[in-house]
């Protein structure tokens, strides 16, 4: 019976040993388990990112919107302006997008809303087009200097810049759109001529960049299109390098201007009544479009607060 | 007769069984401190890798949130970080090192773990330097009424 007695306290005290083991893994074990559920709760919408994600795909929506307003006006190219302006157009699409936003994002206790912008906050602008293939030695005549240089735009911002070229002129007297900044701090220069084969276009600037894009065949149209950075719908990396450092800038055409083409750019309405931001040729027509937009945007989630002003002006060159 | 027990009392077989408990669970427990304030050092040291990383993200988020043409109206971040990793405080500090790179260092006094961690603000937009005990966290930006130039970010308790 002792024996028996005696087996039972060695267990009781291994049980003991065992249970203060347990009770050290136990706790080793749980602060490891916090750590890893430190790390594995972080999603996107408590980082945040998910606002900036959600802010990219509105800005997306309003310049499709606004590029949508303003597209009635890819239509009058050849005759008049008739139509009426884009703004209430643009303004009577927000509240719709508000409704459509709340059902997209009001999930993991997200918010999403935009107002539609006051009249303050819509900047107005000017379509600049030469609809037909006329020579930009046309435009250049009507200038009262004899300085070569057609000038699109005078302290101003553009977007939407789209050339169209009917021919293009030998590398040794290239076509060159400039946009010039006021100091002459850094000026760009896109120039397009022929090559071997094809046409290129150069960008340059006074800062040191250079690129180039090449067009094989010299048949058809060539349409550069320095918002989108592409040369016939393909990408030409070289465009994206434009950025004029500073606000407003001047736009010009120079070099070889015996070309016909076609173009249209809009300018924006800064400066009204300060300067004349486009000027007006025979070949030219003018429409009134927004230029820009500033859209009030909200989004609340679990962890993020934020309210800014949503501003697009699709294309522009900055 | 011979029996098994001879020489054997209780009280010294009860005395055989304590010091061998005893001395079991000490050895246990010395050995299981040593290795749990290992571990407990290296849980801490985890957290604030994790707690660092998350911080110094969020920062850099509320940066790009203010990367718009416009200067946010409001713009807060909410970051529900523990108050204690490892069973101690810990403390939170952020620094300017250059014209847009700040430092954030987070360290605990008593487990002594110090970590820094690099913040690179691309709006141009401030951060404050700032120092603060660990915990829930808000970050928000401060606009300054007279000069867009003298917004910042700051960093304070939730």
């Amino acid at each position: 019976m002792e024996r028996m007695t005696d087996r039972g306290q060695l267990l009781l005290a291994g049980a003991f040993v065992l249970a203060v083991a347990l009770v050290g893994l136990t706790l080793v074990l749980t602060s490891g388990g916090y750590t890893t559920t430190l790390a594995g709760q972080d999603n996107a919408v408590d980082r945040g990112t998910d606002a900036i994600t959600v802010r990219e795909a509105v800005l997306s929506d309003l310049d499709r919107y606004l590029r949508r307003a303003n597209s009635q006006y890819a239509d009058i190219l050849s005759g008049p302006v008739t139509a009426p302006h884009p703004e209430p157009k643009f303004t009577n699409v927000i509240p719709e997008l508000t409704d459509g936003y709340r059902d997209q994002y009001g999930r993991h206790g997200r918010l999403v809303e935009v107002e539609a912008p006051t009249p303050t906050k819509i900047e107005h602008g000017y379509r600049v087009a030469q609809p037909d293939g006329e020579s930009f030695q046309d435009l250049e005549a009507e200038e009262s200097d004899a300085d070569n240089i057609v000038s699109l735009a005078s302290d101003a911002r553009v977007r939407n810049v789209t050339f169209i070229f009917e021919s293009v002129p030998p590398a040794s007297n290239p076509i060159q759109i400039e946009f010039v900044t006021p100091s002459s701090s850094e000026n760009w220069q896109v120039a397009v001529f022929q090559s071997g084969g094809g046409w290129d276009v150069t960008v340059t600037s006074t800062g040191g960049y250079s690129e180039t894009c090449t067009r094989s065949g010299t048949t058809d149209d060539m349409a550069v299109d320095l918002s989108a950075a592409t040369v016939d719908g393909d990408p030409c990396p070289a465009l994206e390098g434009v950025a004029p450092s500073t606000h407003t800038y001047d736009v010009r055409i120079t070099g070889e201007l015996n070309v016909d083409g076609r173009f249209w750019v809009t300018v924006d309405d800064l400066n009204a009544g300060k300067v004349s931001q486009y000027k007006t040729y025979s070949n030219t027509e003018i429409a009134d479009v927004i230029y820009s937009a500033k859209v009030p945007f909200r989004y609340e989630s679990s962890s993020v607060s934020y309210r800014t002003d949503l501003r697009t002006a699709p294309g522009e060159i900055r | 007769m011979m029996r098994d027990n001879r020489g054997v009392s209780s009280a010294l077989s009860y005395a055989l069984i304590i010091v061998l408990t005893v001395s079991l669970t000490a050895g246990l427990v010395l050995g299981a401190s040593s290795l749990i304030n290992d571990q407990r050092e290296a849980v801490a040291r985890d957290q604030i890798d994790a707690i660092g990383q998350r911080l110094s993200t969020t920062i850099m988020t509320a940066d790009r949130l203010n990367a718009t043409e416009t200067r946010p109206k409001e713009l807060t971040m909410t970051r529900d970080f523990p108050r204690r990793i490892g069973g101690v405080q810990y403390r939170i500090e952020t620094a300017k090192v250059r014209s847009n790179r700040w430092r954030l260092t987070l360290e605990t006094r008593e487990v002594d773990i110090k970590q820094s961690f690099t913040i690179r603000l691309q709006s141009g937009v401030e951060l404050e330097a700032t120092t603060l005990n660990g915990g829930p966290i808000r970050i928000y930006y401060d606009r300054d009424p007279s000069d867009p130039a003298l917004d910042k970010l700051r960093i304070e308790h939730a």
